[in-house]
């Protein structure tokens, strides 16, 4: 009798310890929408990069600072010219489905990714002249030298995969850390560790599912229910209903999103640069601040977020502070003093409506009449983007690791230049930049960033911060400047 | 007092307080005072401010024209036509009901959101829009009540014997069928109303409703809910307002439905 | 009957064209341009271009309608351009489920509605009754997002009872079904009631009354047939209103739905979608009036299918 409940007893621990294992470690990661598509040469959407940074690699892979550093590539060298790049790829790297990886599959991935037929974004690549291998390695030429390039190399277009895969778009084979299993379309997409990964540090989870939440007051009851782990990018609205939770942590950390309201620079009155000025000057940036984000976010003064440390130029503070007194004066000269224009926001970012929404009351105080306009981001896109085809707007523009990615929108002939800003200086900065290599560069891009600041393509709000929400005892979270989430780093 | 009469007060209340709204609000419902935000409901604030610092109960006063105006103008035109098309379906039978039945389909299967952001690029944003978006999606509802109850009340025996007697469709309508459907098209009409409301705010989230600043309870609604834990009347104001409201259309029309209540009796 | 059914057919297979063509062309009207929706606000213009011409969006609409309608008939639904991968696999994945919910959450609210309708009816001058009337009348204000979450909020969060989303398991339709019942069955009590009412006012009870037939047999037979017309159609209508109808509770409860599809699908512009799913909600809606209808018959034998 006694023996056989002891032998029951351990046989129902056996289980439960068998069953411990089978499941090993598994995190609950949740996002608002689903990927688009992993091919990374076609995909476009956030969401995806958000994931397919665990999956997917090139020959180099971001940092948290903002740096690059070698992922499938171990180091590089460059030749005295700037315009040879010789990268060395790592021994004993494999991709998901067991091969190696060879540097054939680098040169035909590169190549993909700068096809105009094929690749979305070919056009971040066209500084390359050509791609060829080499023994333990590829070598890449450039056209000229190229300031940026090494950091288009970590996008998720610049990643490495087999060159015998197919239908990378629903099964990426990576070499990441992680692999996907199984992608449910509005349900939830499930990572497995791949135990082969190169750096021989297993990640300690071992499964990772982000699942798909699109409304942010159930993501939050999610988390706090124990369904959820973590929300990577928590919305301003909820966060109230996270912060005081002593079972819950919310880490904070510059997005690299640039907040800007939009002037169409082409458009009567706003071509005349006293009406921008006046409107910048009637801009109380900390009040949109406290008001929209909860006081959470870091006020800019030209194009780029504090976060892009290196190339940020700190000294704009006083270029454009709150003065109504001096933004009426401007209208009254301008002969504008009666000015009417449209606000026109873009109805799926909470953050920017209600930045609209409070910028709408303070250029009121300066006599102008707001009419607000909130539109469906399909039209958003048509009218704004594309057609221009506006007054004023607000928007999120998303940071990248490089300055010119971020800058060169404002030149003259940018397709992206929605503004319609047009200055001769800073297209010539831009173009400059580009070749120039090294510090100097740094003094290129102070000088562009005071430009728009006083040149005014828009007003510059703020970068909105990054609030990762987690269950307390979840460890070791890295916010990035860009849009992802390193599931590696994360143990508990 | 008996339970009906609240009908009566409570819609009477309402109008009164929206009429109010045009001469009269505590503050302006639009002015924004970030500092002051989520101050709860007292002296200087009725109740309380919302996340922009505006002053709730005169959002409320200025929002309820929008509520109404959507939630009964459009419930109105929905059921006027929906009505028409169903005892023109019921009645006539053969081919126009089959049309109308087919329309009335199509109208279910296409996606209102589809037809709500169509109208929203034909004409501005606005009350309007939203008065025929909401409308256009209640016609089915009230074309397939209408229709099922008039093929039932055409058959019953006394209606049979009125046509003998050479009554035409219209008298046959007015005297017999209207009186039989019309409990059934008041408890549509004051449940549609609630749902009328509700979707207002929804569409003024896809970016086809009413145009911020101007309040609606629907909208306020949404906005505040993210903000229930935080400030619960910003919520709640809106909330038992559209809620006080539907009860007061519901009773209004309880008092017609019910008036021959009680007829059936145990032996 | 034959003829019924060929009328009926016929009018299947219009309908089903009207909406197709209607469904097409409201989303060429649309502002917003697919090709560009894909592309998001970091595209060059030659790639828009190249876009574009994949999507076959430089054809005229016209070519491109009976396109899209020949390769439907064919069975070939296309590819989602938002999610890339075959609009069939995405439709064939979201309505099970939408299918499922709707008849949960009509069947609750039919559950609860017909004995509190009824109920109503027979005993209106009762507190009970009274208090029943006023609490679906609060139903039916309260918004559904705020319902779903409060849910969440009490049995998943403080309970720790149930699961606060997902489909994993049966327990996870739990509050979704609830939250989407609660304003269906207040609806419907109130047509049971009036249902009700109205037919215990009707001359062939006074004759059974008459004729000395049991009140309890004239109430649950007699009178219930003909008092749940109006409850039957509108539980019909709420019934497919509910296939494409479920977006706030798909959205509060994380579930893969024809209502996040079709969502995703407008926004995006992704006209394969829009289409195959908006079509097999047309069909859905013939084949479910189609029963309805014979349903109708079978409760009234008055109705005749000539």
């Amino acid at each position: 009798m006694r023996r056989s409940s002891v032998s029951v007893i351990v046989v129902v621990f056996m289980i439960f310890a068998l069953g411990g294992l089978a499941h090993g470690q598994v995190l609950n990661i949740a996002i608002p929408q689903d990927p688009d598509s992993f091919d990374p040469v076609k995909t476009v959407a956030a969401a995806t990069s958000e994931v397919a940074f665990n999956i997917y690699e090139g020959l180099v892979k971001a940092t948290p600072e903002g740096e690059v550093v070698g992922a499938l590539a171990r180091h590089w060298t460059v030749n005295d010219s700037n315009t040879i790049y010789t990268f060395y790829l790592r021994d004993g790297a494999v991709f998901h489905d067991g091969t190696q990886v060879t540097a054939d599959d680098v040169v035909h991935a590169l190549n993909r990714a700068r096809d105009p037929e094929v690749a979305v974004r070919a056009g971040e690549l066209s500084m390359i002249r050509d791609v060829r291998s080499i023994e333990k390695g590829v070598e890449i030429e450039l056209y000229e030298p190229n300031g940026a390039f090494i950091y288009t190399l970590s996008e998720v277009y610049a990643s490495i995969y087999p060159a015998h895969a197919a239908d990378l778009a629903r099964n990426p084979v990576g070499t990441g850390p992680y692999y996907l299993q199984e992608w449910l379309p509005n349900q939830e997409l499930e990572l497995r560790r791949f135990d082969q990964y190169w750096s021989g540090e297993k990640p300690y989870f071992e499964q990772a599912n982000f699942l798909i939440i699109p409304d942010e007051n159930s993501m939050v009851l999610n988390l706090k229910a124990g369904r959820v782990n973590l929300i990577p990018r928590l919305e301003m609205t909820v966060l109230h209903q996270v912060e005081n939770d002593p079972n819950l942590e919310v880490l904070s950390a510059p997005m690299n999103l640039v907040q800007v309201f939009s002037i169409n620079n082409a458009r009567e009155p706003f071509n005349d640069w006293r009406v921008r000025k006046a409107l910048a000057l009637g801009v109380d940036r900390l009040a949109i601040l406290y008001g929209a984000a909860w006081g959470h976010g870091t006020l800019l003064d030209s194009a780029l977020s504090p976060s892009m440390a290196n190339f940020y130029n700190d000294a704009l503070h006083e270029v454009n502070p709150y003065d109504p007194q001096r933004a009426r004066e401007l209208l009254t000269e301008a002969g504008h003093e009666n000015l009417k224009l449209t606000l026109t926001l873009p109805a799926n970012y909470p953050l920017h409506v209600q930045a609209g929404e409070l910028v709408a009351q303070q250029w009121k105080a300066l006599g102008v009449q707001v009419d607000l306009q909130i539109v469906e981001w399909g039209t958003w896109l048509e009218r704004v983007y594309t057609q221009r085809d506006y007054d004023v707007s607000v928007i999120g523009l998303a940071g990248r690791l490089d300055p010119h990615a971020i800058l060169v929108r404002y030149t003259t002939n940018n397709s992206r230049n929605f503004f319609n800003f047009s200055n001769e200086r800073y297209d010539e900065l831009i173009a400059l930049g580009l070749r120039t290599v090294g510090s100097d560069r740094r003094a290129v891009y102070l000088e562009a960033q005071k430009i728009l600041a006083e040149e005014l393509p828009g007003v510059f709000v703020m970068d909105p911060p990054q609030l990762a929400a987690m269950t307390k005892g979840i460890q070791g979270w890295r916010s990035y400047p860009t849009y992802v989430v390193d599931v590696a780093s994360l143990y508990r | 007092m008996d339970t009906r009469k609240w009908g009566i007060v409570i819609i009477g209340l309402v109008f009164a307080l929206t009429i109010l709204g045009y001469f009269y609000t505590p503050y302006d419902p639009n002015e924004v005072s970030v500092m002051e935000r989520f101050a709860p409901p007292g002296q200087s604030h009725l109740l309380g401010t919302d996340h922009f610092g505006r002053d709730v109960f005169s959002r409320i006063l200025v929002g309820s024209r929008v509520s109404l105006a959507v939630g009964v103008g459009a419930v109105a035109l929905g059921s006027l036509l929906g009505v028409t098309l169903g005892l023109w379906a019921g009645f006539r039978g053969g081919l126009v009901e089959e049309l109308f039945m087919r329309i009335s389909t199509a109208l279910q299967a296409f996606p209102s959101i589809l037809l709500a952001l169509l109208f929203a690029t034909i004409w501005q944003p606005g009350v309007p829009v939203i008065l025929w978006a909401v409308a256009i999606g209640n016609i089915p509802n009230f074309l397939r009540l209408t229709r099922s109850q008039v093929l039932s009340i055409k058959k019953r025996s006394y209606v049979e014997a009125a046509r003998a007697l050479g009554a035409t469709d219209a008298r046959i309508v007015v005297r017999h069928v209207i009186p039989n459907v019309v409990d059934s098209l008041l408890v549509q009409f004051t449940v549609s109303l609630a749902g009328a409301i509700l979707v207002e705010a929804s569409l003024s989230y896809l970016g086809v409703g009413i145009q911020p600043p101007t309040p609606s309870w629907g909208r306020m609604l949404r906005e505040a809910q993210g903000y229930a834990g935080l400030a619960p009347w910003v919520l709640l104001a809106p909330g038992l307002f559209i809620a006080v409201t539907v009860i007061g259309f519901n009773l209004l029309g309880d008092t017609w439905i019910f008036r021959r209540d009680g007829v059936f009796k145990r032996e | 009957m034959k003829r019924y059914l060929l009328q009926k057919t016929g009018g299947f297979v219009l309908t089903a064209i009207l909406v197709s063509i209607l469904t097409f062309f409201v989303i060429q009207i649309l502002p917003g341009d697919p090709a560009l929706l894909m592309l998001g606000t970091e595209a060059t213009p030659e790639i828009y271009a190249r876009v574009r011409v994949e999507m076959n969006l430089d054809k005229p609409v016209l070519q491109r309608y009976f396109g899209w309608f020949a390769d439907f008939l064919k069975g070939q639904w296309g590819n989602s351009w938002r999610y890339s991968m075959p609009v069939r696999d995405l439709v064939a994945r979201a309505f099970p489920l939408s299918i499922l919910l709707a008849f949960l959450s009509v069947g609750a609210a039919l559950l609860v509605a017909t004995p509190a309708g009824m109920f109503m009816a027979a005993r209106p001058k009762t507190y009970s009754a009274r208090l029943i009337s006023v609490l679906t009348q609060a139903g039916l204000g309260l918004p559904q997002f705020w319902v779903g979450l409060l849910l969440i909020q009490v049995f998943a969060v403080n309970m720790r009872l149930l699961p606060a989303g997902g489909n994993s398991s049966y327990a996870s339709f739990l509050l979704p079904t609830l939250t989407l019942a609660l304003p269906r069955a207040a609806i419907l009590s109130r047509f049971m009631r009036v249902g009700m009412a109205d037919a215990l006012r009707q001359d062939y009870i006074r004759t059974a009354r008459a004729k000395g037939v049991s009140s309890r047999a004239i109430f649950f037979k007699h009178a219930l047939r003909n008092g749940s017309l109006a409850v039957v159609t509108v539980a019909g209508l709420q019934f497919a209103q509910l296939f494409a109808g479920t977006i706030v509770v798909e959205q509060v409860f994380g579930l893969p739905g024809v209502g996040q599809l079709l969502l995703t699908g407008v926004f995006q512009r992704d006209l394969p979608l829009v289409q195959a799913v908006v079509m097999v909600i047309v069909f859905l809606i013939l084949l479910f009036d189609l029963a309805f209808d014979l349903c109708l018959g079978l409760l009234d034998p008055r109705i005749r299918y000539e």
